[in-house]
């Protein structure tokens, strides 16, 4: 599929993703119109309008793209990486090391953008303590990432167990939302829109590279790719995105892992289309989530996590039914 | 004209330390490297391609230390096939083929030129893969992956060719077929150095071996010279006999 034009479906998805934001931003407690949000977004109209769509609407919908995006693509770079089409962004326990570190902070009274800071440094410690276990000699084979992440991640589920056993009973409820994934403690989307734009620019130079790379490190080193230097760049890119996701909408489940498959199935094998594809449709689909999350509800929300499970499930069983995998 | 050559090389082997090897290679020749298991054939096809370290002594291509070479100027000069396939994702036929190309258009946005576009479909039918190329890797033979990536080794158009048992898994037909248009890519100008363990193939398409002896140094030299009984069994610690069909020299294991 390298030949067709690699602009069309992107395009399509840019549309999709115009469509798909602006339809959110209408949704929600109180509906509004097209008409609306347009001279809402024009500061024009009534005051509660405009405060609604740029101070809650707005960032809450530009959080779950931005997520969904940095998952797609974080979840994309893994399965290259780990040549493994079932990885995902958490296999290699960033997730669990987040999830321990917020539980933690809830367990000792903190809230707001301390969970947030506690969640970033929880993912990068674990992250630094994946890499630096799995290295021996110098070198990092795959399998070894991959086991040594597993491990981990499973000791960090350990920790989240002990901390449910021993929370008091007020705070689980608050804590369970985080580990399924919630958008509402999502107080600033900047950031993760800085993250996914630096990561974007820094990956896509190596596209090709990584197409190589698919195909095993010694067939790529043999066609003149710098092995070693990319593993470590796409690893540590992949980590940063899935720090920055969990730092701003906890562990939402399923996306990196069903979103690239799809891509994949639908456009073909290439980096340089996939990874902006899984970006934009990774982003869809956690903004139309959380959009669907905070509405069924409504004026309670559920969090977005069960909503991307629940549309990942069944996705991911009728891909393995089709025996693509 | 391009020329491999190795002074007092020895290579990095889990578990004996082999004697340093010196020898050179090339164009036009057809290299048949022969031995039993293990004693390092893959080593030094990989060796040969600065994809593995070795111990001590000198590689040169055209008197360049391999180490000084670019990775991707490497990459146009040698190319390698490998005894595994990595298939853990994902690819087709074409775009297997096509990434054999990649030293030559490493940069991104390069779109892939008419010479790669033409190289890659000549890979196709020289391998008669064209009826494959939009097939998923996952559904092939084990014959046909072998011939996907001689084809991407030939779209790599190399002009030392590395090949480690490029007979793997071919039935007969397509064994002589690779082994022809190995043999033409030396006429052209190639160093063809493969791995064999076939002494019929090697007595019938190689002009030179390589034996490589386990527990002395290694023989490099012309085929018709090497290739006999006292040097063969040996080798593989196995008696043979030898013989002559339709004008080439064959070998049979004895009883």
């Amino acid at each position: 599929m390298l030949h067709r034009s690699p602009s069309m479906p992107l395009i399509l998805l840019v549309f999709v993703s115009c469509a798909t934001l602006l339809f959110s931003i209408t949704q929600g407690s109180v509906s509004l119109s097209i008409t609306d949000v347009s001279s809402a977004l024009r500061s024009q109209g009534s005051q509660l309008y405009q405060t609604l769509v740029w101070e809650l609407r707005i960032p809450r919908v530009a959080a779950a793209f931005a997520t969904g995006a940095l998952l797609s693509m974080a979840g994309a770079l893994m399965q290259i990486l780990l040549r493994n089409p079932l990885a995902d962004p958490y296999v290699l326990g960033i997730s669990g090391g987040a999830s321990v570190m917020v539980l933690g902070a809830i367990l000792v009274g903190a809230s707001g953008i301390i969970l947030s800071g506690a969640a970033f440094l929880g993912a990068t410690l674990s992250s630094l303590l994946v890499f630096g276990l799995s290295q021996r000699s110098g070198q990092t084979t795959p399998m070894r990432l991959l086991l040594t992440g597993v491990v981990i991640a499973a000791g960090w589920g350990a920790c989240i167990t002990l901390i449910l056993a021993i929370a008091p009973p007020q705070k689980i409820p608050g804590m369970l939302f985080w580990l399924m994934g919630d958008l509402a403690y999502a107080h600033s989307p900047w950031l993760a829109w800085v993250v996914l734009a630096m990561v974007s620019m820094l990956v896509m130079p190596f596209a090709k590279s990584l197409n190589v790379l698919a195909r095993g490190p010694l067939q790529a080193a043999a066609l003149g790719v710098n092995v070693v230097f990319l593993e470590r760049f796409v690893f540590i890119l992949a980590s940063l995105m899935t720090a920055i996701a969990v730092t701003t909408a906890g562990s939402v489940g399923f996306v990196g892992l069903v979103i690239p498959h799809m891509m994949r199935l639908i456009l073909g094998n290439d980096q340089r289309l996939i990874l902006p594809a899984s970006a934009l449709s990774g982003g869809c689909l956690v903004t139309f989530a959380d959009t669907i999350a905070r509405t069924v509800i409504a004026p309670e929300q559920l969090p977005v996590g069960v909503i991307t499970a629940l549309i990942g499930v069944p996705t991911f069983l009728f891909l393995l039914n089709k025996g693509r995998m | 004209m391009t020329t491999l050559s190795a002074r007092s090389v020895v290579l990095d082997l889990p578990n004996c330390s082999p004697l340093p090897m010196s020898f050179e290679m090339k164009s036009g020749e057809v290299w048949g490297l022969l031995g039993p298991n293990g004693v390092g054939k893959t080593t030094l096809l990989h060796t040969l391609a600065n994809l593995r370290k070795w111990c001590s002594g000198n590689i040169y291509i055209d008197q360049i230390r391999l180490q000084d070479i670019h990775r991707l100027s490497l990459a146009q000069k040698v190319g390698v096939l490998f005894q595994e396939h990595q298939d853990g994702l994902p690819a087709t036929v074409m775009e297997t083929v096509l990434l054999g190309r990649f030293p030559y258009s490493a940069s991104n946005w390069k779109n892939d030129s008419r010479r790669d576009q033409e190289l890659t479909t000549a890979a196709l039918e020289a391998l008669s893969l064209q009826s494959l190329s939009t097939r998923s890797l996952h559904q092939l033979s084990g014959g046909e992956r072998q011939r996907t990536a001689i084809a991407a080794l030939y779209a790599q158009a190399p002009d030392i060719w590395l090949v480690d048992e490029p007979t793997n898994h071919l039935d007969l037909h397509h064994q002589v077929e690779v082994m022809s248009l190995l043999s033409q890519q030396a006429k052209k100008g190639g160093v063809m150095i493969m791995s064999l363990h076939d002494l019929n193939l090697a007595a019938r398409w190689c002009s030179h071996v390589m034996l490589m002896y386990p527990d002395r140094s290694i023989l490099a030299g012309q085929a018709q010279q090497l290739l006999t009984l006292e040097n063969l069994e040996p080798l593989y610690q196995q008696k043979l006999v030898q013989g002559e069909i339709d004008g080439q020299t064959v070998f049979m294991p004895s009883n």
